[in-house]
């Protein structure tokens, strides 16, 4: 294996002595035509015994040391010229094909591109410190993605016991009032706790691809399921539906889905006026979830970032939103927001 | 009733066996693989709560041996993996039910309550307490053979009180027992509450009053 440095300098060695021979007959065409001449007519006035010619010998001596210097810079300049354009086509190729390749790198997909072999030092150093570091990149890459996911696995135990101590607690035969509201407090910590943790752990899911198994599903089924369960929780607030069509088929996963209706639906209902309004409506490739609100229009660039809260008000967590865009991120749907007449509406397109 | 609690968490073993002893129930605990496998190899159990992962090897391990000795017990998975994939999978090795972590003690005594209901095939589908009586396959109440219209989140209500009778039932576990996901999302389990109000309402007026006792508003029991 040769360096970068050898190799080049091989090049413009071999290519200024090739053109050097090359240039010979030049070399001697002009030193006999021009800087010779003189000597020459001295030669064959002496041979001829004719008197020697006007000689003008400075004159002579200016044009070969100029003609001299032109070849030479001349023959260097051509081999320069040409040893670049072949060092650009020829070394550096190896160079011009890695950073092609890893141009294409990209972490989500896990996928190293293999770099192809070259002979020069340099270029195979740099390919070998390229694989380790994407190899690392990918390794942490992964390993933060499970841990998020195993994070969350075995936060389900603790958390579990937490809540099975607070359901003996309820059990103590001299419970006072005082002991049950702090019971109450913990319980709504626990529940916001597990929803936290249910919800980071869907988040990783969906980042680790693990919703593969994709179905065709109505949209209006799968709305009908949900509705009952829902009207169920809230007492005041007013479902409309607008269904536009009799069946709306999307291909995605039902888990999915489920989480995308849920999470929209709980977001409308969260945000809601007392005696409020949500709005369902259905058209061909379209759900639309609309509620009536005390908050003004929403920052649409923020409004589905993981832990955005525009109020100070506490309500859900801040990943209600992000799920639903992570969800139609993954099956390629459109989520977009719109206030209008006092109304948050959020629109996805199954498209 | 003999039940076997596999699970590797002490304490959640212990609250468990808390829980469940003073509902009739026997509670023996296995917290490794092989203790668990030693005891299904040597005792009958009705009911078996697995937990999938164990020290010492996988819970559905466990699980495929006991269908393999044509065990009777039926058993109830409690796993800390809630994905669709998993719980199909539970079930599909021969599991009879299954319940995600972290779950409410109400939830998974009422659970064990009916998979045993099911697993005698002797049993009437009726049930019966202070007066109440409930057709489990009609899905009807009556009370002094006076039939009670109930709302299905009523009925369901009434059941999962019933169920575990003289216990103190949060409101969260209610809530999750009603609308599973839905109430995990919101903040507020208000809604029980007018659910409670609505059934205690149409229980009195049919002749039962006070079976339902509020617990400083922190939960709920049913008086027998």
């Amino acid at each position: 294996m040769k360096s970068l440095l050898y190799k080049n300098m091989m090049q413009f060695m071999v290519c200024t002595f090739v053109i050097l021979i090359l240039a010979a007959p030049v070399f001697y065409w002009l030193t006999k035509s021009f800087y010779a001449e003189d000597m020459i007519d001295i030669v064959e006035a002496v041979q001829h015994n004719a008197p020697l010619p006007e000689l003008d010998l400075e004159e002579d001596i200016m044009q070969g040391i100029m003609i001299q210097y032109l070849l030479i810079s001349g023959v260097l300049g051509i081999a320069l010229i040409l040893v670049n354009s072949m060092i650009a086509k020829h070394l550096w190729k190896p160079f011009d094909e890695t950073l092609q390749q890893i141009e294409d790198f990209r972490l989500e997909n896990g996928v190293i591109p293999p770099l192809s072999e070259s002979h020069i030092e340099e270029f195979t150093r740099l390919n070998i410190a390229l694989n380790r570091l994407m190899e690392n990149s990918l390794k942490s890459y992964q390993t933060q993605k499970e841990f998020a996911e195993n994070a969350s696995h075995e936060l389900q135990t603790p958390l579990a016991v937490f809540q099975s101590k607070l359901d003996l607690l309820l059990q103590q035969p001299d419970l006072t009032q005082q002991h049950a509201t702090i019971i109450q407090e913990l319980y709504n910590v626990s529940n916001r706790l597990s929803r936290l943790n249910k919800n980071l752990l869907l988040l990783a899911k969906i980042d680790n691809k693990q919703y593969n198994q994709l179905t065709f599903i109505d949209v209006i089924t799968t709305l009908e399921e949900i509705l009952p369960l829902v009207e169920n929780i809230t007492d005041d607030i007013t479902f409309h539906k607008e269904f536009h069509c009799t069946e709306l088929k999307v291909h995605g996963n039902q888990s999915l889905l489920e989480s995308l209706i849920n999470n929209l639906i709980i977001n409308a209902i969260r945000h809601n006026i007392p005696k409020g309004e949500i709005l369902i409506s259905i058209t061909p490739n379209r759900l639309t979830v609309s509620n009536t609100s005390s908050e003004g229009a929403l920052d649409k660039r923020l409004l589905f970032n993981r832990f955005y809260r525009p109020s100070e008000k506490i309500k859900g967590n801040g990943l209600g939103l992000s799920i639903a865009k992570a969800i139609c991120h993954y099956h390629g749907w459109d989520i977009d927001y719109e206030y209008k007449e006092g109304l948050h509406i959020f629109k996805v397109d199954f498209t | 009733m003999k039940l076997l609690i596999i699970e590797d968490e002490h304490e959640l073993s212990k609250s468990i066996v808390t829980y469940l002893s003073s509902e009739k129930y026997l509670c023996e605990q296995a917290f490794t693989f092989s203790e668990a496998m030693e005891k299904i190899e040597l005792y009958d159990y009705d009911c078996i709560l697995l937990d999938l992962m164990l020290p010492g090897g996988n819970g559905l391990d466990i699980l495929r041996e006991i269908k393999r000795q044509n065990n009777p017990a039926g058993v109830i998975i409690v796993s800390a993996k809630d994905s669709l994939e998993d719980k199909v999978n539970g079930l599909r090795t021969g599991a009879d039910d299954y319940l995600p972590k972290p779950f409410h003690l109400p939830e998974l005594s009422m659970r064990i309550y009916a998979l045993i209901r099911r697993k005698q095939f002797t049993s009437a589908n009726t049930l019966e307490s202070n007066g109440i009586r409930i057709d489990l396959l009609g899905q009807s109440v009556s009370i002094n053979a006076t039939p009670v219209a109930l709302t299905h989140t009523e009925y369901e209500l009434l059941l999962f009180l019933i169920g575990n009778k003289n216990k103190v039932v949060s409101k969260s576990a209610l809530a999750e027992h009603l609308s599973g996901d839905m109430a995990d999302m919101l903040d507020s389990h208000d809604f029980v509450y007018a659910h409670i109000k609505n059934l205690k309402a149409k229980l009195t007026e049919a002749g039962c009053r006070n079976c339902i006792k509020n617990v400083y508003g922190a939960g709920y029991k049913w008086i027998e």
